[in-house]
């Protein structure tokens, strides 16, 4: 009986209890969002720089978009932590995401190391996005699951 | 829940968009973008062995040629295992595991100090967060049966 079960099968139902536990998905998605909440934390500690920079991208106007940076990272992952609308705030972080990466991390513009330097940046900004997709598909299967608002 | 009379109260989501973000090939899109950075180290590594070696080399991580060639495969393989969906939960450890220990050599930001310091908590966190994002892929998986394969 118990050689009938595949190999994956029972390994897998080995590490299923483990890593489907709520606490375990939940220091995951806290561990998705730290970045956001460290780069909130920090604009909004220190907004002058966060103004130099969104000059620096050539970004106008500068101190309200400073502002919808701090309160778009913090927010989207309260929402995302919360669980209130989660999908919400992991496809929010997910566009934030891209539109980033595209703006700062240009590597087809550069050469040499600092090319491949930022192309690292670049793609792994990409598999942050594949992240938070993740994120959304699964909480909105849930919700379609349960049909409940949340 | 499921065995009350009245109807479930009204979906927050907007049904369009629920039913494009749901489906399998959502997941699908979601899991190329997460393993698009190990695609794209593991073969420039592979292309370029020489340059992968001397950063190796400049990491002090000796032999340099083991701690290359087991990257490769796990950054190739892991990823592999995650797009085929065959193993995702493991194929998610290994590029979990990987991204973790690769964090911890090359991002230490508490090694730092002045602005490099801040940035290098920057990609401290970004990779926790893709680590976190595997974590969320052997969840999701696990969690949702087989036949909502893609």
């Amino acid at each position: 009986m118990r050689s009938a079960v595949p190999f994956e099968a029972r390994l897998s139902g080995w590490v299923r209890p483990l890593l489907t536990s709520s606490i375990i998905y939940w220091i995951a998605l806290l561990g998705l969002c730290a970045a956001y909440l460290q780069g909130g934390f920090n604009k909004a500690t220190n907004f002058a720089g966060a103004i130099a920079e969104m000059n620096h991208f050539g970004l106008a106007p500068a101190a309200p978009l400073a502002a919808a940076t701090i309160v778009l990272e913090l927010g989207a992952s309260a929402l995302i932590l919360s669980g209130f609308h989660r999908w919400l705030g992991a496809l929010a972080l997910a566009g934030f995401t891209l539109f980033a990466t595209l703006l700062a991390n240009r590597f087809w513009e550069l050469s040499g190391p600092e090319r491949f330097m930022t192309a690292n940046a670049f793609f792994e900004h990409l598999g942050l996005i594949g992240g938070f997709l993740l994120v959304a598909w699964h909480d909105l299967r849930e919700r379609l699951a349960e049909g409940v608002r949340r | 829940m499921a065995e009350e009379a009245q109807p479930p109260p009204p979906l927050t989501v907007p049904r369009r968009l629920a039913d494009v973000l749901t489906n399998p090939a959502a997941l699908l899109f979601a899991r190329l973008m997460l393993i698009l950075p190990y695609w794209v180290g593991g073969l420039s590594k592979l292309f370029d062995l020489s340059g992968a070696m001397g950063a190796a080399v400049r990491s002090d991580l000796n032999p340099a040629w083991a701690f290359v060639s087991l990257t490769i495969l796990a950054e190739i393989g892991g990823s592999l295992l995650v797009i085929v969906d065959r193993w995702t939960w493991l194929g998610a450890g290994i590029l979990g595991v990987l991204t973790i220990l690769d964090t911890f050599v090359v991002h230490r930001f508490w090694g730092a100090d002045g602005s490099l310091r801040v940035e290098q908590l920057r990609n401290f966190l970004e990779h926790i967060a893709l680590a976190a994002a595997f974590l969320l892929v052997a969840a999701v998986r696990l969690a949702h049966p087989r036949d909502e394969r893609p």
